[in-house]
């Protein structure tokens, strides 16, 4: 059995439906009109930094007539036409092959992982399993609740037998208020956890493009709550980072900051920890969990194109490209690739991959809250039966 | 790790600060707690234990596959077809299995059902046939467990292929199909089986050989394949002429020749090819040369050979024969039998119509003189009535002149002609048998005794009979005319065979239920050998003297009373007297019908002033009333018919005192409507009397309904006019001096 179109563009077990009007409730209304409500089970919703969240929200509510829509706000979207940064971007699973049973997690500071464990336990339970299909899960947090690595690693303890995928949210770049969508309503200080089911194979996707280089970065003071660092190396952090990525503080950036991440190495694997600010008093801010006394070393980054081309190609076990790609791209990695005049090529790769999504603060995957990743869900198309 | 550029002092500082640092998140380490770096940590722990346990899965469905592809080399080294289902779907199967119906192949996939493969199968055209019905099977094995044996099926593929097919259930969800060739087998079976039907066939042929009627089996062409020796026997042809090939034609034409097949058989020939085509057999007898008869059976095989019996049956068909000529003759002996007793029958039928038609005949004629008779009585009784009442009047007018005796025996000649009439009518009427005649009521004996009583008073003063009655109050049931008519006619025979200072007596005695009335004479007497005839008409004992009349009336009260039931009889001694009786049924507790009671007055002298409405047709009765009421001093308006009878009322300006009608006017014009009209212009309800030659009950009735008092013609006048006075008399208002009753219209 073979798929003889490998060109082809349009995913065919997903709508995707775009519209950059500049009104929250215009772009939501165009938006709308390009789903067919009675063959969609559920839509995914991503909101550029400008719109107002919650207009666009309670339009789709009843644009779509409750059809349940989650998602969040975003620092970016990926569309058909790869990176973009003021497009609304709606997906519509079918429920041809998609089930779907949400479970919203609120408020998120203070945050209690025996409750969030009864609540995911409990949907997972009630959420009726259909035979020959298989469930993940897809999380959205707030990206600035800074709680998304107990949530993630809470959640992936208690729901031992499905993956789960997810993204921060994002505000532009503004890092002031970020939102989430469940049904109807615009959440600060939640996260939306989706349980699908699908009878479409899929296959998780997560990589970087960093290697670690040079000599050791030793954390010496540290809020691990507030992810901050006041010193490592025993000096002022953002001075002493200026000095290590040879730039001056004052001219610390977020490109800077994208370009040169750094890294920690855990069980023989090394995990991105982005900064995304530097304050006036010396302390970086980080993207994920951080500690003091950690050990960690700057990344080299790698060639970012090649990196993306290689973690996108991928084949399911007949040989197959995916139908779609629903991916959580680090706005970080679309700033370093802007940074290097790379963006066209880059939407070039993630249209042709069929890659949606969009633009987070953070990504999850397998229970880890990671930065400056692409992590994503490859779905392929049914599976049609091969016999020997 | 320090930058070197900084001064001395500063870096030890910062050296220390990491050696603090690091010792910190040394001792740090066996801290529990929710912290989000440990979270991560955690998470990649698991995400490790996760990843090693999939590489464990890994390795084990590799060695399941492993050991499936070894599965799959043993399967398809096997010499059988192997095919294992489970939960009732194909899970695996070898290349011989799978191939051994190639149309069917491609569709043997794994997850195939195993009710869906049966259907494959049977609808394969490589399969020829199997010996059981594969359904059976499917359901056989929904039933099967485990320890049941397996079920098997022989099934025939093309090019003489043979498998048997063993199905057997491993478990409750595994079923193992095994495809086994028996090929071999079945050939070497077949073989066997051929062997034995050679010899079975020798037997065959030695038993055909000596079967004594003669068989021969022609190809479809007509040719001649195989015979017996007895089938040339029989024909009388030599073997030469059979031999395998010879065609029938010149089989029969060689027959033909020797004149051993009749021309007629020759003839049929078509029509018996046509049979053998329509039916597939045929059966005839056919004669054969030498006087000897054949039957000739012959039967279509199913290859379009025929086979041909022949059967020697002279013998058979001679005495077959002879029994026929009998039967025949006796079926045409019974024919004839049959015909005479036929025409015998028709004879006797055409008789019994004959005596049909004479009887009709006569009852016409017996029933058209009844008829005659009773239109001669009515229209000889209207002249005679208008002749009484002419006469009466005359009998006024003369009472002192020398003409009196002369119209006294006119008088009496035309009474007794009235009566002579009466009788005659009175007879017709009981022999016409209409229902109409008598209607049984229940009547008071008594009075018709006493009205008779005083009837005849005269006729026995006259004759000088004393005439007594004992009185009774009976009812009996019976018709009150005829009833009255019988009684009157025994007593009047009673006095007229009674000779001067003779005595008759009647009354009635009670005998049970019963009662009878009984009519003493001391007359002349009857006979015993006349007492039997003298109820027949125009019949006299042979001692009653000349002119006593001409004997109609006992005649009319036996056949009364043979209509209404009553026993009547006779007693008597010539000489001494007789005693006639009636017996009638007593009524009890009746209602009886109030018997017009009309007392009769004696005749008054004075003369009348009334005004008197008289309606008659008949012109000579008309005038002879008309006579009769103005000779007792009335004023009679007469008219002929109901319109000059309201016509003169109406001039008249009253209402009469009373009204005479005849029932039947001219045309549909009647008494009764002349009266109805009368009063309805009157306003009054005028007394009327009904004068009526017919006798029938519905005028009776009709006249009651419409209170008119009912008289028949020829009226007795004497009654009449006691009825005419009565009528007036109880209608005029209580007498209180002014004694006036007309009214003004």
């Amino acid at each position: 059995m073979l798929h003889t179109h490998p060109e082809q563009t349009e995913p065919t077990c997903v709508r995707v439906a775009v519209s950059r009007a500049p009104d929250a409730e215009q772009a939501a209304r165009e938006a709308a009109a390009q789903i067919k409500n009675s063959a969609t089970c559920f839509v995914l919703c991503f909101v550029p930094g400008r719109l107002d969240c919650q207009v666009v929200a309670s339009v789709l509510d009843d644009a779509l007539h409750g059809l349940p829509v989650f998602g969040c706000s975003t620092a970016g979207q990926i569309t058909t036409q790869g990176y973009e940064i003021d497009a609304l971007l709606l997906m519509a699973f079918p429920k041809s092959h998609f089930r779907c049973s949400s479970v919203l997690f609120e408020p998120m500071n203070p945050l209690s992982s025996t409750d969030v464990a009864a609540q995911a336990q409990r949907a997972d339970q009630r959420f009726q399993h259909t035979a020959g299909w298989h469930r993940l899960g897809l999380i959205f947090t707030d990206g600035l609740s800074k709680q998304e690595d107990i949530l993630s690693s809470t959640l992936e303890t208690v729901l031992t037998d499905l993956p789960i995928f997810g993204g921060s949210a994002g505000d532009g770049l503004l890092f002031e208020k970020t939102f989430v969508l469940h049904k109807g309503n615009a959440l600060s200080d939640a996260a939306v956890l989706l349980l699908v089911e699908t009878d479409l194979p899929f296959q998780g996707v997560g990589f970087d493009h960093f290697l670690p280089a040079g000599s050791h970065i030793i954390v010496t003071d540290a809020d691990p709550e507030q992810r901050k660092v006041f010193e490592i190396n025993g000096a002022p952090a953002a001075q002493e980072y200026a000095r290590l990525v040879g730039s001056s503080v004052e001219d610390l950036s977020p490109e800077i900051f994208a370009e040169n991440p750094l890294l920690i190495q855990y069980n023989g694997n090394h995990y991105v920890r982005a900064i995304s600010d530097a304050d006036e008093d010396g302390a970086l801010s980080f993207l994920a969990a951080i500690d003091d006394g950690l050990i960690m070393t700057l990344g080299l980054g790698q060639e970012i194109t090649k990196t993306l081309k290689t973690g996108l190609d991928i084949r399911d076990r007949r040989g197959q490209r995916p139908d779609f790609i629903l991916g959580f791209d680090c706005v970080l990695r679309k700033l370093e690739i802007e940074q290097k005049q790379l963006g066209g090529a880059v939407s070039e790769i993630l249209s042709e991959a069929r890659l949606f999504g969009f633009n987070t603060y953070g990504e999850q995957h397998c229970g880890v809250h990671m930065n400056q990743t692409l992590v994503g869900v490859a779905f392929f198309g049914p599976d049609e039966r091969t016999f020997f | 790790m320090v930058d070197p550029r900084a001064p001395l002092p500063e870096q030890v500082k910062r050296q220390s600060k990491i050696i603090d640092a690091l010792v910190r998140r040394a001792s740090q380490q066996k801290d529990v707690g929710p912290s989000a770096y440990r979270a991560f940590q955690s998470a990649i722990d698991l995400q490790q234990q996760v990843a090693a346990q999939t590489l464990e899965l890994e390795s084990a469905r590799y060695e399941r596959e492993r050991t499936r592809k070894a599965l799959v080399e043993a399967l398809a080294s096997m010499e059988e077809g192997f095919a294992l289902f489970t939960d009732g779907r194909l899970n695996i199967c070898n290349e011989l299995f799978k191939e051994l119906l190639p149309d069917i192949s491609g569709m043997v996939v794994p997850q195939l059902e195993l009710k869906l493969y049966f259907d494959l199968m049977v609808n394969s055209r490589f399969l020829v046939s199997t010996n059981s019905k594969l359904d059976i099977v499917s359901k056989a094995l929904e039933e099967a467990g485990p320890s049941d044996p397996a079920v098997s099926i022989v099934a025939e593929l093309l090019r003489d292929r043979w498998y048997q097919l063993s199905v057997q259930k491993t478990s409750p969800e595994n079923t193992v199909l095994l495809l086994t060739e028996i090929t071999t087998l079945v050939q070497h079976n077949r073989r066997e089986k051929e062997n034995l039907i050679d010899q079975q066939e020798d037997y065959l042929q030695a038993v055909f050989q000596n079967m004594s009627a003669g068989v021969c089996t022609f190809s479809a062409e007509g040719q001649v394949m195989m015979h017996n020796g007895r089938f040339g026997d029989i024909l009388g042809v030599p073997l030469s002429a059979l031999q395998p090939g010879t065609p029938v034609q010149s089989l029969l034409s060689y027959m033909t020749h020797r004149n051993l097949i009749e021309d007629s058989v020759l003839a049929q020939m078509e029509a018996w090819q046509q049979d053998m085509v329509n039916k597939g057999s045929l059966s005839r007898r056919v004669p054969h040369g030498g006087g000897r008869v054949l039957d000739v059976y012959a039967n279509l095989l199913p290859d379009g050979h025929f086979l041909v019996e022949l059967k020697d049956v002279t013998l058979e068909a001679r005495s077959t024969e002879l029994l026929e000529n009998r039967v025949m003759e006796r079926t045409a002996e019974l024919t004839r039998a049959n015909a005479e007793l036929t025409s015998q029958y028709e004879e006797k039928a055409r008789v019994e119509e004959e005596l049909r038609i004479a009887k009709e005949r006569a009852e016409a004629a017996v029933s058209s003189k009844t008829r005659f008779l009773a239109a001669a009585s009515h229209d000889l009784l209207q002249p005679i009535n208008a002749a009484k009442l002419l006469i009466s009047t005359l009998e006024e007018t003369t009472r002192e002149t020398r003409f009196l005796p002369m119209v006294e025996r006119l008088g009496g000649a035309f009474a007794s002609a009235e009566y002579l009439l009466h009788s005659l009518l009175d007879i017709s009427r009981l022999e016409s048998a209409d229902p109409d005649m008598v209607s049984p009521s229940d009547v008071n004996l008594g009075a018709i005794m006493m009205g008779v009583k005083s009837d005849q008073m005269l006729l026995a003063e006259q004759k000088s009979v004393q005439l007594d009655v004992v009185p009774s109050s009976v009812f009996v049931r019976s018709d009150p005319v005829y009833l009255l008519r019988s009684v009157q006619n025994l007593v009047v025979n009673a006095i007229q065979y009674t000779n001067m200072g003779g005595r008759v007596l009647f009354g009635c005695r009670r005998k049970g239920d019963k009662i009878i009335l009984e009519v003493w004479d001391t007359g002349i007497g009857i006979r015993r050998r006349d007492q039997a005839r003298i109820f027949d008409e125009f019949t006299r004992a042979e001692n009653v003297p000349i002119g006593s009349g001409v004997g109609l009336g006992l005649s009319v009260v036996d056949r009364a009373c043979r209509l209404l039931g009553h026993r009547l009889s006779v007693r008597s001694k010539p000489g001494l007297g007789s005693v006639f009786s009636i017996e009638m049924d007593i009524v009890h507790s009746a209602t009886p019908v109030a018997a017009q009671h009309i007392p009769v007055r004696e005749l008054e002298a004075e003369s009348v002033d009334h005004i008197v409405v008289v309606i008659e047709n008949d012109a000579d009765v008309l005038y002879g009333t008309t006579q009769w009421l103005e000779q007792w001093g009335a004023s009679v308006l007469s008219a002929s018919s109901t319109q000059q009878a309201v016509e003169f009322v109406k001039d008249m300006g009253m209402a009469p005192d009373i009204i005479l009608a005849d029932y039947q006017l001219d045309g549909a014009d009647t008494g009764i409507r002349a009266i109805a009209e009368i009063r309805a212009m009157t306003g009054a309800q005028v007394p009327a009397i009904l004068v009526t030659a017919d006798r029938s009950e519905t005028v009776r009735r009709t006249g009651e309904k419409n209170n008119i008092s009912v008289m028949t013609k020829p009226a007795d006048l004497l009654r009449l006019r006691g009825l005419i006075e009565w009528k007036i008399r109880s209608n005029a208002p209580p007498a209180d001096g002014s004694g006036q009753t007309k009214q003004e219209v």
